[in-house]
């Protein structure tokens, strides 16, 4: 094993989590750039906007006067929402008729359009409120990320995605050159575990990194998170094993794995859900090894719940197995090949 | 000039498949995968304490509702609890005692681990509550609020993540077709040249893919894509090769090149907004094509036009030329120090 392998195996997670940790460091979308119309400029129409102003989601950057100009400044993209207050508003909310409120919303970034229509109707039932109205009360508790953060949401997936990525760089050609260097099958498990420990390694720092810079709760206990990893990296091992000995060429060892490994972040239900996935999704995502330790990790910082890591052993044990009787049979060919020679 | 590295794409057909393939595949994956496009029947328990006709008034709502789907009927506090703990259920609703009598807070509870989850959850509640004080409790609501949601009004999610995805995979093959080029004998020139044509009848079928197959519709003109996507494949590929010349072999080059899609795709504002980000990370991001193409893609195809576009397309020009005077540097660097080992060899032979 090289020093440059011992490298990427330990830096590739804690780059990818002082990476994306800072990226997220904001956390939340706040202060999305938003445009009002308010067309009543009654006192109470202004105080609706100013709730939108004072709140932290919204960045009230233009006030205007038509409904021409609100739709182009959405068009255009110097905002990415628009209120817009009617006129009227004032007397017939007065009148107790009630009016309308409209939230124009730029979705082509969901990330914008999600928290905005929430903090919008939040800032419309607290106003309602406000005047008087009876209404149904609610009350809200987020369990595990209670500020609905993205750090908390992601951070731990992408340093899994971290380390198997550095696994790919260092591990993906192993057993394609150990079976054309016709090397000893007895040899193979104290070649394969550094990979898998100093990867490991690598992994534990990167989440202690989370925790301590980047302020990820961890509810779990450092033993179920180490067994999460290590069962996680095995099956990684044993998957990339797999793509190792059936590559033609040593560089496919690296390439071919690139359609199983990369998507899976996506895939794994991290952030779209397994329940909604149609049967494709679920089986594809049922083979990868994100899958199985994405949520299980996220749950064991954020909710402190005990993972389940037999399906990850398995996972990595088969595609190891048959790894191995190639290697052996392409070994014993090769020494026949020779004797006969 | 391009019969020869068309002869090497055949040698090696590696890189046809860079460049037709992963973008493809990506797309087929991905559409696939979000099909579904919306989140919803999101597993919930509810534990309704009261018991009273208006209770389960609001179950019923809830129970009617797309983004919830009941699984469960809690009898007590800890049987909720217990529900979400063992993740049977990701949201709960408790409706407390005497709630009918004293219109006491509902309690609305998730799983906050996954925000999409929250995000559906806590507007669909907001929203049955509104409807049902409406509807059941007769209260005119005093101010309705409405949503127009432009460009992609399900907020679904194959409209907002396929097309950045398959650019990323167009933009991976890119890289991996010119640097297994980059280690054959020819001008480099040639070879982005020949590429890039390649890449532009790659793009034209992405871009049919993503109208045909993934349904979504290319507002702005296809003009305007094409011109996007050339000066976006000019730079990748110049600087795939630019970034090639810094390795010996093609392999080494494979591993350092893989580290780069997913930071790369994350730090241009695809889905974490870059406004967002702390301005270290924003002067970073600028340093990558991808920034200044994946969101203009998106915004063509949902919007009809990219307020940036301009201003992405001068970037991305003044980046290929920046590149490609690297490559020529890099190209001089390399005749001379094979000049003076040549001259060296010479001179030890003498």
């Amino acid at each position: 094993m090289k020093r440059w392998q011992i490298l990427i195996l330990i830096f590739t997670p804690i780059f990818f989590a002082i990476l994306f940790g800072a990226i997220y460091s904001g956390n939340v979308v706040n202060e999305i750039p938003t445009a009002i119309l308010d067309q009543d400029q009654s006192k109470l129409s202004r105080n609706l906007a100013r709730m939108f102003d004072d709140s932290e989601r919204f960045d009230v950057a233009a006030e205007f006067s038509t409904e021409e100009d609100l739709r182009d400044s959405i068009d255009s993209g110097r905002v990415k929402i628009a209120i817009e207050i009617p006129k009227h508003f004032s007397r017939d909310i007065r009148q107790g008729i009630g009016s309308e409120v409209l939230i124009v919303v730029n979705s082509a970034n969901n990330m914008f359009s999600n928290p905005a229509i929430s903090s919008s109707q939040e800032i419309t039932r607290t106003f309602s409120a406000m005047l008087g109205k009876s209404q149904i009360r609610l009350g809200t508790r987020i369990l595990g990320n209670p500020v609905n953060g993205y750090s908390s949401f992601m951070l731990s997936g992408l340093i899994l995605n971290g380390a198997q990525i550095g696994l790919m760089i260092s591990f993906a050609a192993f057993f394609f050159d150990e079976s054309r260097s016709n090397g000893r099958i007895r040899d193979l498990p104290w070649k394969i575990l550094p990979y898998w420990i100093f990867s490991l390694t690598g992994f534990m720092i990167a989440i202690w990194i989370s925790t301590k810079l980047f302020a990820i709760p961890m509810h779990g206990s450092w033993i179920d998170i180490a067994k999460i990893g290590g069962g996680f990296l095995y099956f990684v091992m044993g998957a990339l094993s797999l793509f190792s000995i059936l590559s033609p060429q040593r560089e496919m060892c690296l390439q071919a794995p690139m359609i199983y490994i990369m998507p899976g972040l996506l895939f794994s239900g991290l952030s779209f859900p397994r329940f909604d996935m149609n049967s494709f999704g679920a089986i594809f995502s049922a083979i990868l090894p994100i899958t199985y330790a994405g949520e299980s990790i996220r749950d064991a910082m954020l909710m402190g719940l005990s993972p389940e890591i037999s399906s990850m052993i398995l996972g990595g044990s088969i595609p190891l197995a048959i790894s191995i009787l190639v290697f052996w049979r392409r070994v014993q060919c090769s020494r026949e090949n020779f004797e006969t020679v | 000039m391009f019969a020869r590295e068309f002869r090497n794409c055949l040698k090696d057909p590696r890189r046809f498949i860079f460049i037709f393939g992963a973008s493809i595949v990506y797309l087929f994956l991905f559409g696939m995968l979000y099909q579904p496009n919306i989140v919803q029947k999101i597993p919930t328990v509810i534990f309704d304490e009261d018991q009273s006709k208006l209770s389960r008034e609001i179950t019923q709502k809830f129970f009617d509702s797309d983004a919830f789907e009941i699984v469960d009927y809690a009898r007590d506090e800890s049987e909720m609890l217990e529900s979400i703990q063992m993740k049977r259920s990701l949201a709960a609703i408790q409706i407390p005692k005497h709630f009918a009598r004293d219109r006491s807070s509902i309690l609305y509870l998730v799983n906050g681990s996954n925000i999409i989850v929250t995000n559906v959850t806590s507007s669909a509640t907001l929203e049955i509550l509104s409807n049902f004080e409406e509807e059941i409790l007769n209260q005119t609501e005093l101010i309705h609020l409405r949503s127009r949601i432009l460009y992609n009004p399900t907020q679904g999610y194959t409209k907002f993540f396929l097309i950045g995805l398959a650019m990323v995979a167009f933009q991976q093959g890119l890289i991996f077709a010119i640097g297994a080029a980059s280690f054959d004998e020819g001008s480099i020139f040639k070879k982005i040249f020949f590429y890039w044509i390649l890449s532009m009848l790659s793009f034209a079928i992405i871009i049919f893919a993503i109208e045909n197959f993934a349904e979504i519709e290319l507002r702005a003109s296809m003009i305007q894509v094409m011109i996007l996507g050339g000066i976006f494949s000019l730079s990748v590929l110049s600087f795939g090769s630019l970034f090639a010349t810094l390795f010996k072999t093609e392999i080494d080059f494979i591993r350092a090149s893989i580290l780069y899609p997913v930071p790369a795709f994350i730090l241009s504002g695809y889905t974490f907004p870059i406004e967002s980000m702390p301005s270290s990370m924003q002067i970073l991001a600028k340093f990558f094509p991808i920034t200044y193409f994946s969101n203009d893609m998106r915004d063509l195809f949902l919007i009809g036009d990219s307020s940036n576009f301009l201003e992405d397309v001068s970037i991305l020009t003044i980046m290929s030329a920046i590149f490609l005077i690297g490559n020529q540097i890099s190209l001089r660097i390399r005749v001379k120090k094979s000049e003076i080992t040549s001259r060296d060899d010479g001179i030890s032979l003498l």
